[in-house]
């Protein structure tokens, strides 16, 4: 018998958890939407706006949710598309088949074979060690990072790396843009020009949500002992918009748990490219999604990008959708003019082993 | 102002207690309702919600039992955000939204209040901070990265927590162990 959790927890009263979001209204704007209310003659309500989101997302082309949904699932983690389930509004399921297309590498496998063994794992084990934030650079740190929480998680993953003859890479700093992450390695330029927040529907503030402060997405990474790193944030094309990607590099001899799973589905167009450095790139470009991956001397690199082939929908403006109105459909040339964006040399010095 | 000060004004008809209402609480009822939405709706709907919510306040102060606001207004606050994604369709399931009972006690799950009943005494039964985790996410909707960034908490460790929690309240379903045993 099935029972739904969040049906069955309806008026129950909870006193004491904090709870805080940045999208709470002020009191003074709710004191006048009651004051009009209860008192009418007192006040006056702030009108809603004519276009209702709801409305929107209603009207919102499956395809599209389903771009939305993904893409939001990508920002938790690459590891996370290996199978997602997705559900419509109306409460349809569909299951995303998603084959792995990443290069045979040892980094590769052992992320996958550490993908499907630790969901079990996690629970299977008495001694959680992973209730507390451990302290930066332990090796309990080390597991966390890469979710091994139990004693059994702890030796299956130690097993893994064994087999594959990797070690574990630590996590050295989070960043944000681009030059923090020249500054932490010395280098400069080897991501692509970054767009200029604020300036258009990728980076600015929120069209849908009047006096929103926040961003659509925040760009954000981090760098890990031995070079590797993962990188979300935005490229400025020629033509003036900008792209959101993912960036994932993979150090040879490091793990990284699902930094080395690319995940794609069915309909891409596939096609190689050489970089100005010779680097061999493979590009594949989706309806609602782009890859690139190159192997480099020391490591690979996987790109996943945020947009596709098909134009976004000019009514698919909420929320998760928000960012894709008024960007046009990426091209072929735009996907191969991002992916030589990328100074793969500079890529390739970082990952010292 | 206190739950108390502005309980007693607003059984008096006194708007003050309204608006100390609002002053105090609209911070959670506004968390509340923002994150069942997520961004499902704009801003003005979690206005209007949150509005919604103290205008019930008002409306039901005289049969408000309680001695505290907080959990009543964040019970209401939660139901306004279901029924608003109720209502335009939005209101999705989850496998891990579904807590699949089997057994002998099965049968007496059958009753939607009993199952209720037995859920939220399970989950009071719970330790902390599998409880707070439980409730942040099943209760308040938060997302699982939201849940850490407040719980100072890695992720992996509240996805762990929220399975564990999971089996566990299954369990103690199926086998009226724990604080319902006999029941």
């Amino acid at each position: 018998m099935e029972h739904n959790i969040r049906d069955l927890l309806d008026d129950y009263t909870e006193e004491e958890i904090p709870l805080r979001s940045r999208r709470s209204p002020r009191p003074e704007t709710v004191q006048k939407r009651v004051e009009a209310r209860l008192f009418p003659g007192e006040a006056s309500a702030p009108r809603r706006p004519a276009r209702s989101l709801l409305r929107t997302l209603r009207a919102l082309p499956a395809a599209a949710l389903l771009l939305s949904l993904l893409t939001v699932t990508a920002y938790a983690g690459l590891s996370s598309l290996l199978s997602e389930r997705v559900y419509t509004p109306e409460g349809a399921r569909e299951e995303l088949i998603l084959n792995l297309g990443a290069p045979e590498s040892p980094e590769f496998q052992a992320a996958l074979d550490w993908e499907q063994r630790r969901e079990a794992l996690d629970l299977a084990g008495e001694n959680d060690i992973g209730l507390d934030q451990p302290e930066p650079g332990s090796q309990e740190a080390l597991y966390a990072q890469n979710g091994a929480f139990t004693q059994a998680a702890r030796e299956a993953l130690d097993g893994i790396l064994e087999q594959y003859g990797l070690t574990m890479a630590a996590l050295l700093s989070p960043f944000q843009e681009p030059e923090e992450l020249y500054a932490l390695t010395g280098r400069d330029g080897f991501l692509p020009p970054a767009g200029q927040p604020g300036q258009d529907p990728w980076t600015g503030p929120d069209p849908n949500i009047p006096g929103a402060e926040h961003q659509i997405l925040l760009p954000s990474g981090a760098l890990y002992e031995g070079g590797s790193l993962t990188y979300s944030g935005y490229a400025l094309l020629s033509g003036g918009g900008t792209v959101p990607y993912d960036l994932t590099l993979i150090a040879n001899g490091r793990f990284l748990a699902g930094a080395g799973i690319i995940t794609r589905g069915d309909g891409f167009e596939e096609w190689s490219l050489t970089a100005q450095d010779g680097t061999a790139l493979t590009l594949d470009l989706g309806s609602g999604q782009a890859f690139v991956e190159a192997r480099l001397a020391n490591g690979a690199v996987f790109l996943f990008v945020r947009a596709g082939a098909e134009p976004p929908d000019e009514d698919t403006d909420i929320g998760r959708v928000a960012a894709y109105s008024g960007f046009p459909p990426l091209t072929r040339e735009m996907l191969e003019e991002l992916a030589v964006s990328f100074d793969y040399a500079a890529l390739n010095a970082l990952c010292i082993g | 102002m206190d739950d108390a000060l502005i309980l007693q004004k607003l059984r008096a008809g006194d708007p003050a207690g309204l608006g100390a209402a609002i002053e105090t609480y609209t911070g959670y009822v506004g968390a509340v309702i923002a994150n069942q939405l997520r961004r499902r709706g704009s801003r003005e709907d979690i206005e209007e919600l949150t509005a919604n919510v103290f205008v019930s306040l008002w409306e039901n102060r005289l049969s408000i039992r309680s001695g505290r606001l907080r959990g009543w207004l964040g019970a209401v606050a939660r139901n306004e955000g279901r029924s608003f994604l109720r209502k335009n369709r939005l209101l999705t399931v989850s496998p891990e939204d579904v807590l699949l009972i089997s057994g002998d006690v099965a049968e007496k799950l059958l009753e939607r209040d009993e199952a209720r009943r037995l859920l939220w005494e399970a989950v009071d039964s719970l330790t902390e901070p599998d409880r707070e985790i439980f409730l942040r996410y099943y209760y308040y909707d938060q997302s699982i990265p939201a849940i850490a960034r407040d719980m100072k908490l890695h992720r992996e460790a509240v996805k762990s927590r929220l399975r564990r929690g999971r089996d566990k309240l299954r369990d103690m379903l199926e086998r009226e162990e724990g604080p319902f045993h006999g029941a």
